[in-house]
């Protein structure tokens, strides 16, 4: 036994008062340390095995113990150490008892650029400079500065806000520039106000994306130096009215040059800012109280003046000042760059590329086409177009923070304007109304004023709010792409509650229904003829986002080859189904109500007779008002075909043996079906699939020869392709769609006639076009 | 222990003084959890708690500083892997080797 363990055993007593707490726990092993005791392992003997006190008492630790070293001399031991090593063989480690995967997790790694940020610091090095040391030894100009000079700052700062804004923490990429740390104490009046205005931009920012909460650790650094943003005050009212003053000045000076291009140039990028900085902070000022409706068409207007203003930014990007080749300071003047490094918590994302100057400029523009785009969720009004109308910005625009959260801002801001005070609520009623317009609704309805009908929908609606379903239906859309489907996945499991509660809104309609039928009363009753309006409603959304969630994972690279048949199966067999059976249910229940309508009016209007006036009128108008859900129902038709194409190819590709199975002791397909769904458990309806059921609907589609199921696959393809070749002017993702289609029938008709039948390859699935269907490749 | 794949070498009580390991296994069980002090190619020095290592002296320290100069001003780094092609130099806090 050696000295460790006789300490160990002598001092229980110590150690075992020390565990009653985690934080004494840390110092009691310190204290046993210092006494006598070298090694470590001797807690434990005593019961700190438990990983939680363990990590308490390394982690809490970290600066009172290290920098008390060494506590008894350091002494060389490389040449040991390394032949000891040798003994290891490959694979095997040598690990501490209190050091486990989780502590591995964080380590960072040294030397890699990535991570290192202390990397290629030299001893002899001086400490980056601070905004004082850089004025004292006149690394930094205040006044008198050129116009180059000016545009080269100007146009590396734009770079650090775009970069900053692409997650990179504040301290290292805006922070590095010194004049923002004091903009008060510049004296060029255009260089203080640009400082000023960028630093006002930063506050805003930050704002706007903390109420719209849409964003995760990956998107955006919250966190940063704000003891450095504090120091100064300027309201950010009063920024836009400075930056005009010496906007107007400058211009004033350049009438009397013979050459103003340059100073022009430098007007122009103050200009930008001008109007960046107020569309930025009228969608702040929207999130945050009510104004007047117009604000949205005058940050139409800034927008518009912004992106005119780009490409002359654009052109002159080589007047400014450039950075040096090498060093890592996006302008020679004005930066610092190492200047936070070393403050930094050492678990941070940490070496940063500053984007470069035109590709600065090129994602301020997209970002400002973004914004014009985003100011278009005005025009709806229900939660339907809203819905389709977030889904759709996503797609395009997911990948901007900042982009998604003036979305959030500018929608919301809009449903108070047109709601009123509750807008959810009433948001949601109004949307409902206009999906499928439920007689209740109707404020023309004789029945909407009973007093047991109002609670009934004030209970549901309420409910609706209460649980937060719509809400975060659309707030998830928001989300980075990544992030979504996790939370997808939880909602949907919200939805049922709302189903149960819709469900039980239409039974309580009809049977109103029914009684005042029996009463005698038939205008009541005709006024309540209600079929499933509510729970079709609740249903069809909430098809959609098991839809999308399913669907993602394609996007997001989760499953694998093998996986596609039942991942494909289930959307063709249930689910895109279901859809179209909903809007199509739907679109009738419209028509019928709006040819009810009609008819009445018509009695009332005519007397029964109908004039020739009126039915030469009469068809145009309805066929205008017709089928409101066409261009989804014929979508969903296009997807069903698709769905069920890339189905049946991956049941034939399967019987064929040209997809790659795991390996039977390392796999379980029922575990992974069951995971794949698992969301869907939770929901009565449409009731969960099991995994036998699955099998058995495969294994009759497998019965049929592998040539038969290819040309199944290309039949469905072609239909696909019949759909999106009709509709009327395609976008983008219809001519992919097209593409897909065209391809994989022909794929697949040259697989049926019996193509490469000796080679047993796996063919390549190629995303790249369309992000849930995959063109398929023979190799 | 004869998984060549997953082997690991610890220096709880219970595997403490094991005849049957190597010498150098045996020495490296010491001094896991011990302090370590690593200088670096480029001139740094690194001092945390020893507590990882394998066949190619890639190292784990935790509870890490890391100093430019000797004595100087450190800046915590919590856990850090280095690999060993890095290593220039390494001490451990004791008295007896």
């Amino acid at each position: 036994m050696n000295g460790s363990t006789l300490c160990g055993v002598a001092e229980p007593a110590d150690f075992q008062a020390a565990a009653a707490t985690a934080a004494a726990a840390a110092a009691a092993a310190t204290r046993a340390n210092s006494s006598s005791d070298r090694d470590e392992w001797s807690v434990s003997e005593c019961g700190f095995m438990d990983p939680e006190v363990q990590r308490t008492m390394r982690s809490g630790s970290t600066a009172e113990d290290i920098t008390l070293y060494p506590l008894h001399g350091w002494l060389d031991v490389s040449d040991e150490f390394l032949a000891a090593c040798k003994e290891l063989i490959p694979g095997e480690l040598a690990q501490d008892m209190m050091f486990g995967l989780f502590e591995a997790m964080s380590a960072i790694e040294i030397m890699d650029p990535k991570m290192d940020v202390g990397m290629g610091f030299d001893k002899l090095d001086l400490p980056p400079p601070s905004f004082e040391v850089a004025i004292a030894t006149g690394v930094i100009k205040l006044d008198n500065l050129t116009p180059t000079e000016l545009i080269g700052i100007f146009d590396s700062l734009f770079s650090c806000v775009v970069s900053w804004l692409e997650g990179n923490s504040m301290d290292q990429v805006l922070f590095n520039c010194l004049y923002l740390h004091a903009p008060s104490k510049i004296k060029d009046k255009a260089l203080r106000v640009f400082c000023t205005a960028v630093r006002n931009l930063i506050v805003v920012i930050k704002s706007i994306i903390i109420i719209a909460g849409v964003n995760e650790e990956e998107d955006f650094q919250l966190y940063g130096n704000s003891a450095l943003l504090a120091a100064e005050k300027a309201h950010p009212g009063n920024i836009f009215g400075y930056l005009k003053e010496v906007e107007d000045e400058l211009v004033r000076k350049c009438k009397q040059l013979t050459s103003p291009e340059d100073l022009m140039s430098v007007v122009h990028r103050l200009r930008f800012m001008r109007h960046l900085f107020q569309v930025i902070y009228q969608v702040e000022q929207m999130a945050a109280n009510d104004t007047a409706e117009d604000t949205i068409s005058e940050i139409y207007k800034n927008l518009n003046v912004a992106s005119e203003l780009l490409p002359l930014l654009r052109k002159t990007i080589d007047r400014g000042t450039q950075p040096v080749e090498g060093s890592e300071a996006p302008n020679p003047i004005g930066f610092s760059t190492r200047i936070h490094d070393r403050t930094q918590p050492p678990s941070f994302p940490r070496s940063i590329k500053i984007r470069d100057r035109p590709a600065s400029f090129q994602f301020l523009e997209e970002m400002i086409s973004r914004f014009k785009y985003a100011c278009k969720v005005t025009r709806n009004k229900d939660y339907f177009s809203a819905l389709n109308f977030f889904i759709e910005y996503s797609k395009k625009s997911g990948q901007c923070i900042l982009s998604r959260s003036v979305l959030q801002s500018l929608f919301t801001a809009n449903l108070r304007l047109v709601h009123g005070r509750m807008p959810m609520k009433l948001f949601l009623r109004h949307s409902v109304q206009a999906f499928n317009s439920p007689p209740v609704l109707s404020p023309k309805n004789s029945v909407s004023a009973d007093p047991k009908v109002q609670q009934q929908l004030e209970n549901f609606f309420r409910y609706c709010i209460s649980l937060n379903t719509f809400t975060m239906f659309i707030r998830i859309c928001g989300f980075n792409r990544a992030r979504q489907r996790d939370k997808l996945g939880r909602l949907i499991e919200n939805f049922d509650a709302i189903q149960v509660d819709a469900a039980r809104l239409d039974s309580f309609m009809n049977q109103l229904a029914n009684e005042r039928a029996l009463e005698g009363n038939e205008l009541h009753a005709t006024a309540l003829k209600h079929s499933t309006h509510f729970s079709t409603w609740v249903l069809y959304n909430c098809f959609r986002a098991m839809l999308i969630y399913l669907m993602s994972g394609f996007e997001l690279e989760l499953y694998a080859v093998h996986e596609f048949l039942y991942i494909y199966w289930y959307p063709y067999e249930f689910l895109v189904g279901f859809l179209v059976s909903a809007l199509t249910r739907t679109e009738n229940i419209l028509l019928a109500q709006e040819e009810y309508a009609e008819h009445l009016s018509k009695i009332q209007a005519n007397g029964g007779t109908v004039s020739k006036n009126r039915k030469a009128a009469k068809p145009r108008k309805n066929k205008k008002l017709q089928r409101p859900y066409r261009c989804e129902i014929v979508f969903y038709h296009a997807l069903l075909s698709l769905c069920g194409g890339m189905y049946k190819a991956m049941g034939a590709l399967t019987k064929d043996g040209r997809v790659r199975l795991p390996m039977p002791t390392f796999d379980n397909e029922e575990v992974r079906y069951n995971r794949r769904f698992r969301p869907f458990g939770a929901l009565t309806s449409p009731p969960p699939v099991s995994y036998q059921e699955f099998k058995s609907i495969r294994d009759h589609m497998m019965l049929a020869s592998v040539e038969d199921l290819y040309a199944v696959a290309a039949k469905h393809f072609d239909q696909a392709r019949n759909i999106l070749e009709n509709i009327q002017n395609p976008d983008q993702e219809v001519l992919d769609l097209l593409q897909i289609a065209r391809t994989n029938f022909v794929v697949m008709n040259v697989l049926a006639r019996g193509h490469q039948k000796d080679v047993k390859r796996q063919p390549e699935f190629d995303f790249s076009k369309h992000s849930y269907f995959p063109i398929i490749k023979l190799k | 222990m004869n998984d060549p794949v997953y082997m690991i070498l610890s220096n709880t009580p219970e595997e403490m003084n094991d005849p049957t390991l190597s010498p150098g296994r045996r020495q490296l069980q010491k001094w896991l959890g011990r302090r370590m002090r690593i200088v670096l190619t480029d001139g740094r020095i690194l001092i945390g708690v020893f507590s990882c290592t394998d066949q190619h002296v890639n190292i784990v320290l935790t509870k890490c500083r890391e100093y430019l100069v000797q004595g100087g001003e450190g800046r915590a780094l919590r856990t850090v892997s280095v690999q060993g092609k890095h290593i220039v130099n390494i001490c451990m806090d004791t008295t007896q080797p």
